[in-house]
């Protein structure tokens, strides 16, 4: 269900940020720890959502992150799967092939 | 293949050349990023500390990655500063550049680690990222055929740098009310959209035979696209810089600070008209003009740094003529992608950054070391960057034409597709800004499939299509004689299009033709326009003559149908 504006939310959803020192999307995963994939991240609902927003400003304050926010995500699918099209492509990259792709990722 | 060696190359080149001055200033904001970098990762600085002073310096935080933009002044580059934006590309990023409708370079995924090292690769070649964000005046832009074009009065490179020494680091204009972009124009034709920038400038003759500009200001595209309002009519050469001047003055003492939709320029011109022009004179007549006046002098130590290439008096055409006439892949390539010389034997050769199945404006580590060879081999050492997301060897023997495009083939860069339905102007979208609400690249791509047929596009003929990922409009989607517009619509992508929309001397915003498409709809419905088109067409009418004669009624009766 998605977050209405006004309204505590209720989830389901992940957390998300932006690696500081190369800028890389994160999502904050299990045991507090930020992961790579999508697929990895921590669900949160109800009570749980306010711990989850501290653990990710406190990683803003160690400044491992940037910029934390919530994603709402579909609650009837097996995989995590956000509601907009705009955190589904920031969650695994552009969808093109890009420029000269093939090349090792640094 | 190349034979010139970096400084020679470099000095040669048709670009301002830095003197100490500059070398150590840019020396100095280098060692002041590298320090606030430092601090940033110790959390000696916070985020909102530090987010003003990486845009300061062009480093953006964007969808997936940080997004460094490197100014390119004038969209002129010498053959080693491309190279250095290859290094660049191949070192610190994914091994290509995306190249900008402002003439800049972006890089998509900088570590914010070592952008220092980037800022300091930049500045070895005279290069930097400084003031390609904030509320300042951004890159000046201009005619991609500079010093080139047959059509010229003035050159405009020259101007360009006189406003941007006078606005590098300028202490009234360094916190506009927003940011503030200035194109300028030698040539009667606009090759610049002049008159959608916060001031345009476009070159004339008056009565005397003088040379002067005619002044525009208050243009502007995003959420509210307007057209230019004439503040004069001929200004002359010599008053130029307080003008300018006047106007920024003006500007910043008047400009809505606390309201982000109503802070650029072109609110306050649109809302005052007449009076803001009278305020303008009113500056303008105060102003102590001794020390902003541009003595000839000046003017022509800066033109020094701009000065014609030596040019082969004995350059000829018959080889050139040649080659079109026994190949038909060179004459298709020469028809859509040269631009007339003003030096007889030398012609100005356009190389598409939209080959089918491309990113529009993306260049690889490889294509611009091509390109920089090739520029050192034929054309002087001289690059350019156009608003199209294009690249231009000025100056280029017509006779070596022939070989330059072997090349450029090879290198998957000899796309014949210049003002045709596949030269697409598109911004980064949603698959890299953060701002974007839409996609517009795979859009773009998906259009450039619709239409890869070059017999079809070259019947089709000139058309425009620009796309734009959010009402910013950094694809200049309102001057696109087809202009899509990406929108978000609870969540999912959508696209709205306009007509009739032009960026040159008949400046005109487009019509919005009716309710959005899905991105799965959006290119039939691009091919249902071009189809009414080619229906409704008179002998040898564009699209945009077509549309203007009939209006939207007969686009939008097929459009919507079935709706």
């Amino acid at each position: 269900m998605a977050t209405k504006k006004g309204q505590a939310p209720e989830g389901p959803l992940i957390y998300t940020a932006n690696r500081l020192d190369d800028g890389r999307v994160v999502f904050l995963g299990a045991g507090d720890y930020w992961v790579d994939r999508l697929d990895e991240a921590t669900i949160y609902r109800g009570e749980a959502i306010e711990a989850g927003l501290a653990a990710g400003q406190a990683a803003e304050r160690r400044q491992e992150v940037v910029g934390v926010y919530a994603v709402d995500i579909a609650d009837d699918r097996d995989d995590i799967r956000p509601l907009k099209q705009r955190e589904r492509i920031r969650a695994v990259g552009p969808s093109i092939v890009e420029t000269g792709a093939g090349k090792e990722e640094l | 293949m190349n034979h010139v060696s970096g400084s020679v190359a470099h000095r040669r080149a048709g670009i301002y050349h830095y003197d100490q001055l500059d070398r150590e200033f840019l020396a100095e904001r280098v060692a002041d990023f590298r320090d606030q970098v430092a601090r940033r990762i110790s959390g000696a600085l916070s985020e909102d500390e530090f987010r003003p002073l990486r845009l300061m310096n062009g480093l953006y935080l964007q969808l997936h990655a940080y997004m460094l933009r490197v100014a390119i002044p004038y969209g002129v580059l010498s053959s080693p500063q491309l190279r250095q934006l290859g290094y660049i590309a191949r070192t610190y990023d994914r091994g290509y550049g995306h190249f900008t409708t402002r003439q800049n370079i972006q890089y998509n995924w900088p570590k914010l680690v070592e952008t220092p090292d980037i800022l300091q690769a930049l500045a070895d070649v005279d290069m930097h990222a400084i003031q390609t964000s904030g509320n300042c005046i951004r890159n000046i832009t201009t005619d991609e055929f500079a010093g080139a074009a047959a059509d010229e009065l003035v050159d405009p490179r020259v101007y360009a740098e006189i406003l941007r020494q006078w606005s590098t680091r300028h202490p009234e204009f360094t916190y506009l009310p927003r940011k503030f972009k200035i194109a300028i124009v030698g040539a009667p034709l606009d090759r610049a959209a002049i008159k959608f920038h916060d001031i345009g400038l476009i070159a004339k003759r008056n009565e005397q035979g003088e040379i002067g500009f005619e002044v525009y200001a208050g243009g502007g595209l995003g959420r509210t696209p307007i057209v230019g309002m004439k503040l004069r009519d001929f200004l002359p050469q010599s008053e130029f810089l307080s003008y300018m001047e006047a106007i920024l003055r003006t500007y910043n003492a008047l400009g809505e600070r606390d309201n982000i939709y109503r802070a650029r320029i072109k609110i306050l011109v649109r809302e005052m008209g007449q009076e803001f022009i009278d305020l303008v004179e009113r500056e303008y007549a105060i102003l102590p003009h001794q020390k902003y006046r541009i003595e000839p002098e000046v003017v022509a130590a800066i033109g020094a740094n701009f000065a014609p290439p030596e040019f082969d008096a004995q350059a000829g055409v018959s080889l050139m003529k040649k080659h079109v006439a026994q190949n038909p892949h060179f004459a298709a390539w020469v028809s859509r992608n040269t631009h007339p010389h003003r030096e007889p034997g030398y012609i100005s050769a356009v190389i598409s950054l939209k080959p089918l199945g491309g990113v529009p404006g993306d260049a690889t580590a490889d294509q611009m070391d091509l390109i920089a060879d090739l520029a050192d081999l034929y054309a002087f050492s001289e690059i350019r960057v156009s608003h199209v997301q294009n690249l231009v060897l000025p100056h280029v023997r017509q006779d070596d034409l022939f070989t330059v495009w072997q090349e450029l083939v090879k290198g998957d860069l000899g796309t014949p597709n210049i003002g045709l339905i596949t030269d697409i102007i598109t911004c980064p979208g949603l698959d890299f800004c953060a701002l974007a609400n839409a996609r517009s690249i795979p859009v773009a791509q998906r259009i450039a499939e619709r239409f890869a047929s070059l017999e079809r596009q070259v019947d089709i003929g000139e058309v425009f299509v620009n796309i734009s990922g959010c009402i910013n409009a950094c694809g200049h989607h309102h001057v696109g004689h087809i202009g899509i517009l990406g929108v978000d619509k609870r969540g999912e992508e959508f696209y709205q299009i306009t007509l009739g929309g032009s960026a040159t001397n008949d400046a005109t915003v487009g019509d919005i033709i009716g309710a959005a498409f899905s991105y799965d709809q959006v290119v039939d419905a691009i091919e249902t326009l071009i189809t009414t088109y080619i229906s409704l067409r008179e002998q040898g009418e564009r699209f945009i003559e077509t549309y203007r004669r009939l209006g939207p009624v007969p686009f939008k009766e097929v459009l919507y149908a079935g709706a």
